[in-house]
């Protein structure tokens, strides 16, 4: 890496740049991969020196505090996205507060069963999709606990982008039993005023493709992130596969059907 | 056994977007210690860490929903956040404080025990963060505090150290990579 990019990436990552230069790396980082990974580092090493600092108890107060005042804060995160805003980590936590409050979803019970889980991880290319099924390890006792296999497992393919488990670096994970995933995506074209990118699932078994959300990559070029199916009647699907189009129009949803050009991964 | 924590604090940050009040302080329970202990240590005052504990964690209740997982891990995020607070809050008040790079006296800091997790992990990585800071000659390590704990800019340093700018940025990103090859165990 050149010696102003390095510059860059420590002023930015100490703070030392003012709002709007620090918007001007944060977009150019969004497209340069070196960069991006340098400030990953150096913001890692900068956490790292904080967690070494001895530690004070916090005042005991504090927590209601916060609580308090996040009483008078009008949060529209609180509210659980429908289908058409894009896939976001936070619908995962919509879908958590459901399962914590016993509430159950398709495949439920083949959840809980002590079998080794296995989930899917598609691979998605230029006008391919590749998948296998993966066993996840463990057993997991619980939803939230199987989920955090999966997410384990999207991050360590994510830090190895040249493993043998996602040698095209875009992919997605599934777990078929709570029709949750998370796509990785690398290195897509940015995209154009009113375009984006959107993620759809197929049934090998039906061929049925479904919606499965916009994702907010804005004008980055690449991401991970979290998606959730709703779940289906007819059961889980033994034969997942994905792929990546980008809608021309961002403002109108592409009501349930691909319209746009297949960018990742294959329509079958 | 760090991609486990990783996955589990994405995890509690997804539901704290959601609006999950037990995730949220499941998240104080874990960062609020080092959080209030970088504000004591940017700021030297325990009312002004206090403040910046509670805007910290305003902002990332307000902001868990756009956190993406390929840019930071979670604990980093979340400094990161409170970080730009104390910066913001050095410079609304127009000044800095006198570091004396060392930590603060333990008569003005309720040392607290650290959890198993937190003794398990601050064992390892912190320790050796703490070996490579220690390290460094007493000018440098200066210069690299000052950046890191007292938000203040290359030229600033320079002039609180009165050592030439070039010298000040050399210390700073040879620190820097010194502690990144210190937490890869190198």
């Amino acid at each position: 890496m050149d010696d102003k990019k390095q510059e860059l990436a420590v002023a930015y990552a100490l703070g030392q740049l003012d709002r709007a230069a620090t918007g001007a790396v944060e977009t150019q980082a969004k497209q340069d991969p070196e960069l991006r990974g340098a400030i990953r580092d150096l913001t890692d090493v900068i956490a790292a020196s904080v967690r070494s600092l001895p530690q004070s108890a916090v005042p005991e107060s504090s927590l209601s505090d916060i609580e308090r005042a996040l009483n008078d804060v009008p949060n529209d995160s609180i509210r659980v996205p429908d289908r058409s805003q894009p896939v976001r980590w936070a619908i995962l936590g919509g879908l958590a507060a459901l399962l914590i409050a016993g509430v159950s979803i398709g495949g439920y019970e083949w959840l809980t069963r002590r079998e080794q889980p296995t989930v899917f991880l598609a691979e998605l290319g230029a006008g391919r999709t590749q998948v296998r099924p993966l066993a996840l390890g463990i057993p997991a006792q619980s939803s939230d606990g199987r989920f955090m296999q999966l997410a384990s497992l999207a991050e360590r393919l994510w830090a190895r982008p040249n493993s043998s488990d996602a040698r095209s670096g875009s992919y997605a994970v599934f777990d078929p039993a709570t029709n949750q995933g998370f796509i990785a995506v690398r290195e897509v074209p940015e995209l154009q005023p009113k375009q984006r990118y959107h993620l759809w699932f197929i049934d090998g078994e039906t061929g049925q493709v479904r919606d499965a959300g916009a994702l907010p990559l804005d004008r980055a070029t690449r991401g991970m992130f979290f998606f959730s199916l709703p779940p289906e009647k007819s059961g889980k699907s033994t034969r997942p596969s994905f792929f990546v189009t980008v809608e021309e129009d961002a403002e109108k949803q592409p009501n349930g059907s691909p319209r746009g050009r297949v960018v990742l991964g294959k329509r079958i | 056994m760090q991609d486990e924590r990783v996955a589990e604090e994405a995890w509690l940050i997804a539901r704290t977007g959601a609006g999950d009040r037990e995730a949220f302080r499941e998240l104080y329970r874990r960062y609020g210690a080092p959080i209030y202990s970088l504000g004591l240590r940017m700021l030297g005052d325990r009312r002004d860490a206090e403040e910046l504990l509670q805007d910290t964690f305003l902002k990332i209740w307000n902001h868990a929903r756009s956190y993406d997982a390929s840019l930071a891990r979670p604990f980093t995020w979340a400094v990161m956040i409170a970080r730009r607070a104390g910066i913001d809050a050095l410079r609304r008040k127009g000044r800095y404080p006198e570091l004396s790079f060392k930590d603060l006296g333990a008569t003005d800091r309720e040392e607290m025990a650290p959890s198993p997790v937190e003794a398990t992990m601050r064992d390892d990585e912190s320790a050796r963060v703490r070996a490579a800071m220690a390290a460094f000659p007493p000018d440098q390590r200066a210069a690299v505090e000052l950046a890191i704990f007292g938000g203040l800019s290359h030229g600033a340093i320079a002039q609180r150290l009165r050592q030439p700018l070039g010298t000040v940025k050399s210390w700073i990103r040879r620190g820097l990579d010194d502690l990144k090859t210190s937490l890869s165990g190198e």
